[in-house]
């Protein structure tokens, strides 16, 4: 068992700079799908920023990240667990990880947006708001999916919906932060880690009263200016 | 007119001064290039003009408009060409276009842009993604982007790399034919001298932040006239390097 243990790490370790060129091969590209065709009726808008998220998001869930995450997942069951909620569990944990590479996705599109349409005179909402659109409907969907989820596992009610209010108040926090970051060409990262620093600590002061601030900050953040 | 006016520009990153007091200006219908070793500021300069970098001392005006309170109605008369690295990869040619049209406040793509994708050869390339574009064809969309909107003043950061031949010079002739319009100018930073002789009307040498030695269209017609390596000489006895 020892020996099949230790080829198995030398393995999986020389194979490591193969996977990773195999990796780089493929565009992140081949894994979202084909994109819609132009046709020359249509009027400029940025609504196609909208999409950029999600396709980071889809392209980070390649195979050969999946199986890695998805593999873990399933080691951590103990065993005897039914099949059932063995599946549920993979599900919830591949829902997990989805909502957690939306959630940086949008960070880094906010980077690399901000940086392209640095010289063109974009405002701050038709900037930011394209970018979080459909990322912030994909957050709530699948945070109430993930919550729901748990419930057969054994989880409260009370407790589920409050930890996917947590984790929604806490993600659209620190993207408005780190979009206003962006957009005015100025580092956000201590500002989020305090911001998020400062809501857990007020959660645990008192229940409710670090999620509100939250939210206000959240829309202090997106208020108009020019950049 | 002067589409572009720089006074005394101090700008660099944290602690670092990489600009020490630029002065600028660029007329209409002119093709200004600017030229210096790697290192000396050309990009921190290209920065300072797309709002990336904010200045520490002195004033930029873009076609009248002052880029420190006037922030909107500048960028709006200015089109910058960005890094091909910069375009988001897993946006199509098409999107990219798009986004940037209406981050410009347009309600369609100019048609002079599409003639120039069409016969920079582009157009069958805007339907896929960034990502699989080589890099010839990603600095051809960084120049459509620049060019939308009609804008005063383009500004190109080695914009001919890794552009074959023919399209070079299609640009080229794109780019000239628009400064003969009187419609814009032009700041390109370049390291490619044969693009200062055959195309610039002005140049200038940027070396540890300052303007070392301009030359006006006059003294560069005078080395165009001379011929061989002149415009070279000019340069290497400005940067104060010596030649065999």
């Amino acid at each position: 068992m020892g020996g099949v243990a230790a080829g198995a790490v030398v393995g999986w370790w020389r194979g490591g700079a193969r996977r990773a060129q195999a990796a780089e091969r493929y565009q992140d590209s081949r894994y979202i799908g084909r994109a819609r065709r132009h046709t020359l009726q249509d009027e400029p808008s940025t609504h196609a920023l909208s999409g950029l998220p999600i396709a980071r998001a889809l392209a980070w869930h390649r195979p050969e990240n999946t199986k890695v995450f998805l593999l873990v997942f399933m080691i951590t069951l103990p065993l005897g667990t039914s099949a059932q909620t063995a599946a549920c569990v993979a599900i919830v944990g591949l829902l997990m990880s989805y909502t957690g590479a939306l959630a940086r996705a949008v960070l880094q599109t906010a980077s690399e947006a901000a940086r392209w349409l640095q010289a063109t005179p974009i405002r701050f909402l038709a900037f930011a708001w394209p970018i979080m659109r459909r990322a912030v409907a994909h957050q709530v969907v699948l945070s109430l999916i993930i919550a729901l989820m748990l419930l057969p596992l054994g989880a409260e009610v009370a407790a589920v919906l409050y930890l996917a209010l947590l984790w929604l108040t806490l993600v659209f926090m620190t993207w408005t932060i780190w979009l206003h970051g962006c957009f005015q060409s100025e580092r956000a990262l201590i500002k989020v880690v305090g911001s998020v620093a400062a809501t857990l600590g007020m959660e645990q002061l008192a229940r409710g009263w670090g999620i509100g601030c939250a939210a206000l900050w959240t829309v202090w953040n997106l208020r108009t200016r020019t950049p | 007119m002067n589409t572009l006016e720089i006074q005394d520009l101090y700008a660099g990153y944290g602690v670092q001064p990489v600009l020490r007091g630029i002065n600028l200006h660029i007329e209409a219908g002119t093709w200004f290039c600017l030229l210096g070793p790697n290192g000396v500021g050309k990009s921190t300069l290209v920065h300072c003009l797309s709002g990336r970098l904010e200045v520490r001392q002195g004033s930029i005006r873009i076609c009248g408009h002052a880029l420190q309170t006037e922030l909107l109605a500048a960028k709006s008369r200015l089109g910058v060409a960005c890094a091909p690295e910069q375009l988001p990869g897993l946006l199509t040619g098409w999107q990219c276009l798009e986004i940037y049209a209406s981050a410009k406040g347009l309600t369609q793509i100019d048609p002079a842009v599409l003639e120039l994708a069409e016969a920079l050869s582009v157009v069958g390339y805007l339907d896929r993604y960034v990502d699989t574009y080589s890099l010839g064809t990603r600095q051809k969309v960084c120049v459509l982007l620049a060019l939308l909107g009609d804008p005063g003043l383009i500004v190109l950061d080695e914009a001919f790399n890794g552009l074959d031949p023919r399209s070079a010079m299609l640009l080229k002739q794109h780019l000239s034919a628009r400064l003969a319009a009187q419609r814009c100018s032009i700041l390109l930073a370049t390291h490619s001298l044969d693009i200062v002789e055959h195309y610039g009307d002005v140049a200038a040498l940027l070396l540890d932040g300052r303007i070392a030695q301009a030359w006006t269209a006059v003294e560069l017609g005078a080395l165009r006239a001379r011929g061989g390596n002149a415009l070279e000489q000019a340069l290497s006895v400005a940067s104060g390097v010596m030649m065999a």
